[in-house]
């Protein structure tokens, strides 16, 4: 059997100086293969996450300017994003609550489909900790968000966060879009050879 | 509109047939492009190599539409030919709105880029031109039917609703930019000196960023996008700025206010709806939704999203708003551009209509050179002059193009020799954002 393949947009989320840009860093510089690339600039990554010996997910990343004065331009950067990872300061209980009002509102506006994580960064700064443990997976749970304690220092669960999120993509959807299309180009040559016909 | 009827060979289709101009059947060069072919800057849109062939696995290869051309000219490609000749016929009969167009155009993608795949012309053993073709296509039919397409350009009778809503959305923004064009770099976070001190860079950003609306095929527009992207991203780096949305943002959005591109709105609507699907995603994806949240930013701009205080805000405001007004009751009256097609009145008479589009699609192969014709040469004489002048036009452009792109480059990089980027500029050909990089190579 061939591989399976398939392309899935990512957003990242979260007050500004959580570590967004960090943690897709970390990724980004894992170097899972040599093909990640981007060519214009540095605020769209892609990273590819192998699952089985046969699945090969990309991420295409997508940075988002985190200034308070473009909050409104967020609806235009989620817009068809397959997930997002929601970041917030574990040594900061402001950027809880920042994160809470981005998983309400991609739950409200994004795709009905979006897997959401919650990230909470900083995992290294265990004397700093502001965020109990207990209190930030419960609340993740019941908002049916995916959580890991990352770290874009140590590298902390950064990796298992974006795997656990791959796993999640509907690849099977992309497939049955992917023959549609196949399916679609028949069609309409059919049609034509049709009217030919008459 | 149903693919079989353009298809050329079905019987059905022969009463719809469009007045042939004389010979038109023969001749091999029917369907040459006569606009002047643009040359892009960034040659090739690079994405990396993925573990399954795709179609972006061949995009290495640089889009070449002259060579598509020549391809489509054989006498073997001409079942082909005759299927976008008719198609773009068909095409012309109705008006459709933008939704409509959007579903007929790339019905007709499918359904010819399997033609062509049948054909040994366009796929060759290696599928090495596959996409040279699609791309072909593309900016083949975009290019004649630029003005049943790009609502600014479309004639009035011919637009819907959807073209009249980008209409007044380019007319509102249009508003915003010049309102707003007094914000400087400090009222968005961005150091003023700084600004000043890159200002080549923002303007070879900015006018990279006009371009989309001189340019016609979707592809091109876009291009232009990803250039001005890329020497924003040039500065960043020049400026030792992190590299992140935080930086590129703000810098886009002065740009955009530096470069006043008019009809913005329906320019990045033009290429989300006839830019290949498969080639709007990925990296060319966020750098569209890139401009058109400058675009968003500028439409909603108040006080709170800008760092000023009261005192600047009104007076710089109250000026502006102000000079605008001026410029409204200057135009009031010239509002409407002339109208150079019936009235929408007349137009509703049927014989004016079809008239209206007699003369348009014999107009469609006749190429659009204002030279009288001369007395009748043998096609392939005539072929050869065409390409002939073409070449020497298109070659005067380049030359034009490289003296231009040289100074600015100077400018941007004051401590490299003149030398220098010349021959960085001449390895490159021209390829602004490689020509960049090579550049902030040698200065770093
Ligand atoms: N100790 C520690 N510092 C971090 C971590 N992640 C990010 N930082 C720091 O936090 C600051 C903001 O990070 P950045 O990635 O720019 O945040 P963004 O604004 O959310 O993109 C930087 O100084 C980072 O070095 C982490 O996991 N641990
Ligand atoms: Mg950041």
């Amino acid at each position: 059997m061939s591989e399976r393949f398939a392309q899935f947009k990512l957003v990242l989320l979260g007050e500004s100086a959580v570590g967004k840009s960090s943690l897709v860093n970390r990724f980004a510089k894992d170097r899972f293969d040599e093909f990640r690339q981007s060519t214009i600039g540095a605020a769209f990554l892609t990273q590819s996450v192998r699952l089985e010996p046969d699945t090969v997910i990309k991420f295409e990343i997508w940075d988002t300017a985190g200034q308070e004065r473009y909050k409104s331009l967020a609806p235009m950067y989620y817009r068809n994003a397959n997930c997002a990872v929601v970041v917030f300061d574990l040594t900061s209980s402001t950027s809880l609550g920042r994160a809470k009002s981005w998983v309400k509102e991609l739950q409200l506006q994004a795709s009905d489909n979006i897997v959401i994580a919650l990230a909470a960064n900083k995992a290294d700064l265990t004397s700093k900790r502001q965020v109990d443990r207990e209190e930030a997976a419960e609340y993740a749970r019941e908002a049916g968000l995916l959580y890991f304690e990352t770290s874009a220092k140590t590298g902390e669960s950064v990796k298992e966060m974006f795997k656990a999120i791959a796993e999640r993509m509907p690849i099977e959807d992309v497939e049955r879009e992917r023959e549609r299309a196949e399916r679609r180009a028949l069609d309409l040559n059919r049609a034509q050879q049709n009217g030919c016909a008459c | 509109m149903d693919i079989s009827e353009f298809d050329p060979l079905s019987a059905k289709d022969k009463t719809t047939k469009a007045p042939e101009s004389t010979g038109a059947q023969t001749k091999s060069d029917e369907i040459e492009d006569s606009n002047e072919e643009h040359l892009p800057l960034i040659v090739q849109e690079r994405r990396g190599s993925l573990p399954k062939p795709d179609p972006a696995a061949d995009e290495g290869l640089p889009f070449n539409f002259h060579q598509f051309l020549d391809v489509l000219r054989q006498k073997q490609a001409e079942p082909i030919a005759k299927y976008v000749k008719s198609f773009l016929q068909e095409f012309c009969k109705k008006s459709w709105s933008a939704k409509e167009q959007v579903k007929i155009i790339e019905d007709f993608r499918i359904f010819i880029s399997t033609k062509m795949g049948e054909n040994p012309l366009f796929n060759t053993p290696q599928g090495k031109s596959t996409l040279n073709s699609r791309e072909g296509i593309e900016k083949l039919i975009m290019n004649r039917l630029y003005t049943r397409t790009f609502s600014p350009k479309m004639p009035r009778v011919l637009r819907r609703d959807d073209h009249e809503e980008d209409l007044l959305h380019d007319k509102i923004l249009g508003e915003k930019l010049r309102i707003w064009s007094w914000i400087e770099g400090r009222h968005l976070d961005l150091d003023n000196e700084f600004l000043e001190s890159n200002k080549s860079f923002i303007k070879l950003a900015s006018s990279e960023l006009k371009k989309i609306n001189e340019h016609r095929a979707p592809r091109d527009k876009v291009i232009s996008v990803l250039n001005c992207s890329k020497v924003v991203w040039a500065m960043i780096r020049q400026a030792k700025m992190e590299q992140n949305a935080d930086s590129f943002l703000p810098i886009l959005i002065y740009v955009t206010l530096k470069a006043q591109p008019p009809f913005l709105m329906s320019n990045i609507n033009y290429i989300n709806r006839f830019r290949d699907a498969d080639r709007r995603q990925g990296e060319t994806g966020y750098y569209l939704s890139m401009l058109a949240s400058a675009a968003a930013f500028i439409e909603s701009v108040d006080k709170s999203s800008l760092t000023i205080d009261d005192e600047e805000y009104e007076a710089k405001l109250e000026e502006s708003v102000k000079r605008e007004t001026e410029r409204r009751t200057l135009n009031e009256g010239m509002e409407e551009e002339p109208d150079l097609y019936p009235s929408s009145v007349l137009a509703a008479s049927a014989e004016l209509l079809v008239e209206h589009f007699k003369s348009f699609t014999t107009k469609l192969f006749e190429g659009d050179s204002n030279v009288p014709s001369p007395p009748p040469e043998s096609p392939e004489e005539e072929a050869a002059k065409q390409a002939s002048a073409e070449e020497y036009h298109a070659q005067q452009l380049r030359e034009q193009e490289f003296a231009d792109v040289l100074a600015t480059l100077v400018e941007m990089f004051p401590t490299l020799d003149t030398e220098v980027i010349e021959d960085v500029l001449r390895e490159r050909g021209v390829n602004i954002g490689s020509a960049i990089d090579t550049c902030l190579m040698l200065v770093e």
